[in-house]
Parts: C-alpha cells; sequence; structure tokens
C-alpha cells in the first residue's frame, strides 16, 4: 500500500507478554479523519498497548504502522507525525509554557509556536504561570495544546478527560473534533468515560484482559445498548 | 538535543539561587581552611552534583516514558544528559575559579594565578569523573537507588587516590620531566577514554529501559 494513502495507524498482532499479564496478538486499524476509542476496565491492557506500539515499551511481537512506515530500530523520525497525551503534562512542575514551548521547539521538526500560543490562549492557560499553579485541567491543556502544535496527524491520547469538569471535557473534545474535522488527523483515544466516546468517536475497540473482544462502529455500537452496559455484560458474562 | 538539553536547564530553574547560596555559604565558613585549591574542588563538584537532580526530577514527572515516545533516539536522550553535565561542569568551574581567587587574596597560603587556573582544570576534570560515573548508574537504577551509589562513588576513588599518593611517596619515586609529561598524557587519555566507556555504557543501559 502507498504510505500516501495508508491509514493513520495500522496495528497487527501486537503481543507484550508479563509473569501475570499478556497483550495478546492486538489488531487495530485507524483511518484518517476518524476518531477510535479504546476501552476496557482496568488492567485491561489500554495503556500497555499504547506503549508498546509507541516503542516506550518493547513489543514481544507484531506491528505498528503509523501512516504506512513503522517505528524500528531506534529510528524516530516519524514520531514527529504522532501528538501523545500520556494522562498528565510532563513536563517539571516549576516550568512555564513558554518554557514548555521553547523544549518542545527544540524537539519537533514541525514545532508551530504560534499555533501553540493560540491552542493555549483558546483554553485560557496562562503562558508565563508555573505548572505547579495548574489545576488538573489545565495542565491537560497544555499537554493536549502541546500535541497539536507540531503539525501530528495522530494523536494518542491516554485517558486525557479522566479527573476533569465537564465543561473543561465539553471543551477538549470540541478540540477532538476539530483536529479530525479536514479528514487528515486520526485519534486514538482511550477513556473510562465512556459518555466522551460515544460524543466523538467513530469506532469502539474494546479490551478485555488484554484481548480485543470487538471493534465496532459507533452506529451499530448504538443500537445495541451503551458502551457501559456492553463492556459490564460482557465482563459479567466472562467471569460466570 | 537541543529541547532536551533546554528541558534539564529549565527543569533546575529555582535551584539554581539555592546552589549558588549554598557555595557561598561553603566558601565563607570553610574557605580559609579549604584553602584556594579545596573552594575550587569543592564549587566545581557541587555544580557537578546537580546532574543527579535532573534525573530525580525526570522521574518525578515521568518524562522518560513520555520522552521515549517523542522523535528523539535514546541516544539522543543519553547524549544530552552528557551535554548538560558538561554544561555544569564549566559553570562550576568558573564558579570555583572565581571564589579560589577570592579566597587566595584572604589565605595564608597564596597561590599563583597559574596555580589557581590549574586547580580549575583538575577541578573540571574531578567533576567530569564523578558524571561519568554516577550517569550509568543513574540511568541503570533511577535517581533514588543511585544516591546511595553516589556517597560510595564519591568516598571510594578518594580513598583510593589518597592511598595511592601515599605508595608513590612511600617508594620515593622522582618523576623526570619526561615522566610527568607521560602522565600527564596518560591522564588526558584516561580521561577521554573513561568518558568513552561511560557514553557507551549508558546508551547500552537505556535502549533496554522500558518505562
Amino acid at each position: 500500500m502507498e504510505v500516501k494513502y495508508a491509514p493513520a495507524l495500522e496495528i497487527k498482532g501486537l503481543r507484550k507478554e508479563y509473569k501475570d499479564f499478556v497483550l495478546e496478538g492486538m489488531d487495530l486499524t485507524i483511518e484518517r479523519g476518524k476518531i477510535m476509542g479504546l476501552v476496557g476496565e482496568n488492567g485491561a491492557g489500554k495503556t500497555t498497548a499504547m506503549k508498546a506500539m509507541l516503542g516506550i515499551i518493547r513489543a514481544d511481537g507484531g506491528t505498528a504502522r503509523f501512516f504506512g512506515k513503522e517505528l524500528s530500530g531506534g529510528y524516530s523520525g516519524n514520531k514527529n507525525d504522532i501528538g501523545i497525551v500520556l494522562g498528565e503534562v510532563n513536563f517539571y512542575e516549576t516550568m512555564t509554557p513558554k518554557q514548555v514551548g521553547k523544549i518542545c521547539g527544540g524537539i519537533y521538526k514541525n514545532w508551530d509556536e504560534k499555533r501553540f500560543e493560540e491552542s493555549l490562549g483558546r483554553m485560557n492557560v496562562a503562558m508565563n504561570k508555573k505548572i505547579k499553579d495548574f489545576s488538573k485541567g489545565m495542565r491537560i491543556k497544555l499537554a493536549l495544546a502541546t500535541a497539536l502544535s507540531h503539525e501530528a496527524g495522530l494523536l494518542i491520547l491516554d485517558e486525557p478527560t479522566s479527573g476533569l469538569d465537564p465543561v473543561a471535557r465539553e471543551e477538549i473534545l470540541e478540540e477532538f473534533k476539530a483536529f479530525v474535522s479536514e479528514g487528515k488527523g486520526a485519534i486514538l483515544l482511550s477513556s473510562h468515560i465512556t459518555s466522551d466516546l460515544e460524543k466523538v468517536a467513530d469506532d469502539i475497540t474494546f479490551l478485555h484482559k488484554g484481548r480485543v473482544v470487538f471493534t465496532k462502529s459507533r452506529e451499530e455500537l448504538g443500537s445495541i445498548g451503551n458502551i457501559d452496559d456492553i463492556m459490564t455484560e460482557y465482563v459479567r458474562g466472562h467471569k460466570q | 538535543m537541543k529541547g532536551l538539553i533546554l528541558k534539564d536547564l529549565y527543569a533546575m530553574g529555582s535551584m539554581y539561587r539555592n546552589t549558588l547560596f549554598s557555595m557561598t555559604i561553603v566558601c565563607l565558613c570553610f574557605g580559609l581552611s579549604l584553602g584556594a585549591e579545596g573552594v575550587a574542588a569543592a564549587t566545581a563538584i557541587m555544580c557537578a552534583t546537580m546532574i543527579v537532580t535532573t534525573f530525580a526530577l525526570d522521574e518525578r514527572c515521568g518524562w522518560p516514558g513520555f520522552a521515549a515516545a517523542l522523535p528523539v533516539s535514546r541516544k539522543e536522550s543519553v547524549l544530552a544528559k552528557y551535554a548538560v553535565h558538561v554544561i555544569y561542569c564549566l559553570v562550576g568551574t568558573t564558579l570555583g575559579f572565581v571564589f579560589s581567587i577570592f579566597v587566595n587574596i584572604f589565605g595564608k597560603n597564596k597561590l599563583g594565578f597559574g596555580e589557581l587556573g590549574v586547580c580549575a582544570i583538575v577541578s573540571f576534570g574531578i567533576s567530569m569523573l564523578f558524571g561519568f560515573v554516577i550517569i550509568p548508574i543513574m540511568f541503570r537504577f533511577g535517581a533514588e537507588k543511585a544516591r546511595f551509589i553516589m556517597m560510595a562513588v564519591i568516598a571510594l576513588p578518594t580513598i583510593a587516590v589518597y592511598f595511592l599518593a601515599d605508595k608513590v611517596n612511600l617508594g620515593g619515586i622522582v618523576l623526570t620531566d619526561m615522566g610527568i609529561k607521560l602522565l600527564y598524557a596518560a591522564v588526558v587519555i584516561g580521561f577521554i577514554l573513561i568518558g568513552l566507556a561511560s557514553c557507551a555504557i549508558s546508551v547500552k543501559v537505556y535502549a533496554k529501559k522500558e518505562f
């Protein structure tokens, strides 16, 4: 397949084995312009899957292709196309967003300082305030602004809306919709707040004990019931 | 790599003032007893230990895992730490040199400007060596465990140097001019080799890390 038309993310047989947990041959494809929700109970393997596809942990098998290219052999070039939020802002709390912008300018090839400042302005995040003085919501907004300001084509977001009030969550969901609206960007969004996914996700992948149970479109799921009920029913049935 | 270096320099932001304050206190309280050379070395080493704090701050905000997903290779992450260490050592050596000039003015055993320069170079070497040893340990064990190992890293070479210096004196070895030049050359070559080995070990250790 030509890289130009390749999916934003294509995962095949991704596997990671720990003593007490196995992520079993995960398959997942996210087309450009789509938001994929990743759901599952605590310990289902959502974070492990995200870390394995990004090379934060070493996968024991399988491949992860971003826009048709694999991250391999220590090559990190195409990570410029990926924006990440791993649940929190990962810059030390004495820093200011202005400093974060300068740091990212030295890391991302396509860093857009103006866009970063605009994103922060739109989300009411002060440029010269220290991160330690930010609320949880402000910190997440800073992390998101960072992910959105280097022309990434794919956002990988691990629990970006947890701990946020409904207003902040709504604002962030609007950012996600805007990101994919032109049909170029795609998002992989892991969340426990299934009502958020019901609002924005095009497809939902349900992980249980390291295994993909299903990937269905929101419409398909909507005709069966809400995500919470489907998950709860499955987990209860699986225990019996 | 520029971004990684800036990250460490910014993260330490509020601690620079405290470190400078501590250095001034050390110089004021112990300057005369340590002598100009002691002050130069103490200041350089205090700055060199700042690299340990950068590792602790990285861990506190979950930076290593985040960095593994950024468009920087793990090798670049390692080399950036060494670059930051060089910066801290250079700043420490410069400050130490300035402090040692002041201590020299008031001290009893006056040293010449050239001797102070040599003190600064030796201090730079010692502080760099400290990093060459501690950085791979930091990458392997993390900042918390490595703090204890750091004590041993400082104590053991100091004891070894005293022991060896004593042996040289007891043996009555007198170095000729050529011998001194060869010794200098050996020290410089050894220093470079230790630095390269340290980088290579850190790169290897960090490549295997999972976060």
